[in-house]
């Protein structure tokens, strides 16, 4: 099936999915660069649990509402509404609520790397990610390569994806560690 | 500026080893920021390449979204946007409230991040002979934690404070890698 058939299967048939991911951030300037890898997990609508393990621990929470950021080393929790968010973490384009149509004009990406890809076009680029391909195989979500309007490029494969897993619905809640400092980083920064 | 008291032959980091020598050292690190004010709070990602002729610092949101570029090279100092809107500055620290919520002394910052004092005054070293505190003016810049033990080692954090705001910089990685 065509990337985007797939795209909508996938969109149609999961409701909540889990896998390990890793990324690979490259700056336009070709700098070293920086990669990092963790777990994800989602369920929609709005909510997904994004875990840096490397090269530090950060963990991303969206609860449905607000995006929870938490930052170990700094005893850093940041929280902002998630609709500025959503638009502009991957994360949030599995969890939500079929904004993928409403958001993006999506076109036939191609075959690369083994996986079928869709080009994700945004609407309208209010300061989320310029351009979006999402792989899948077999029907299964792979990869995901995400440009900003300055060419950084951030791509994440995914493995071992559990696709309707049961997920613990306190996966998906953040209460802030005792002592950490919370702060709302209002969207316009 | 305080000449630098001779350092141990032990072998060094080549940013070290250009650090101790250079007055103003080239350096690339990757970070964490923290900056906490009465009006404003915030924390994003950091990169930071510095020369004597050039700095990009480019301020990163979840997932190696680029949130702000703050750019100066031989054609002047300008921000640049989410949107690619550019601002023009006359110096870095004219251009940090904007990109970091707060005032802040970049030019001198890309001293002291290399753990060295510049013009600053070193209030404090630790037992390796590295500065623990330093003050210039109104500002109070502690290095909390270094890279290392050794009397090179490169700070890994820092917290600086001006009396109303504070500033904490975690750096994850120098490069080119020790």
């Amino acid at each position: 099936a065509g990337a985007i058939d797939q795209l909508r299967a996938f969109v149609e048939s999961t409701q909540s999915g889990r896998a390990t991911f890793e990324q690979q951030v490259t700056a336009k300037s070709g700098r070293k660069p920086q990669n990092a890898s963790g777990t994800m997990a989602f369920s929609r609508p709005g909510k997904f649990r994004w875990t840096y393990d490397k090269p530090y621990y950060q963990l991303l929470v969206g609860d449905g509402e607000r995006l929870w950021v938490h930052d170990r080393d700094l005893n850093q929790v940041t929280v902002k509404r998630l609709g500025d968010a959503l638009a502009s973490t991957p994360a949030a384009l599995l969890a939500g609520r079929n904004e993928l149509e409403k958001n993006f004009d999506l076109t036939e990406g191609g075959a690369e790397d083994g996986l079928d890809w869709v080009d994700a076009k945004p609407k309208a680029t209010e300061g989320g990610f310029e351009a979006v391909r999402i792989g899948f195989k077999d029907g299964l979500l792979r990869g995901m390569v995400l440009r900003d309007s300055f060419g950084q490029t951030t791509k994440l494969r995914f493995t071992a994806f559990e696709r309707n897993p049961a997920i613990d619905p306190g996966q998906f809640r953040f209460t802030p560690p005792a002592g950490a400092d919370v702060i709302s980083d209002d969207a316009k920064k | 500026c305080a000449a630098v008291p001779p350092q141990s032959d032990e072998p060094a980091s080549p940013i070290a080893l250009r650090a101790r020598d250079a007055v103003d050292p080239a350096f690339s690190l990757s970070g964490r920021f923290v900056v906490k004010g009465p009006d404003q709070t915030g924390s994003a990602a950091l990169d930071w390449t510095h020369s004597t002729r050039h700095d990009e610092l480019q301020v990163n949101g979840p997932l190696g979204k680029v949130l702000a570029q703050l750019v100066r090279d031989e054609r002047g100092v300008r921000l640049i946007d989410e949107r690619q809107r550019v601002t023009e500055a006359a110096s870095l620290d004219a251009l940090s409230r904007a990109v970091f919520g707060m005032e802040l002394p970049l030019s001198r910052a890309a001293v002291w991040v290399t753990g060295r004092a510049g013009s600053a005054d070193v209030r404090a070293r630790d037992a390796a002979g590295r500065i623990a505190v330093l003050s210039e003016r109104n500002w109070r810049v502690e290095f909390t934690e270094y890279d290392g033990a050794g009397p090179e080692a490169l700070p890994r954090q820092i917290d600086a404070s001006d009396g109303e705001y504070s500033f904490r910089l975690r750096i994850d990685e120098w490069f080119p890698p020790q």
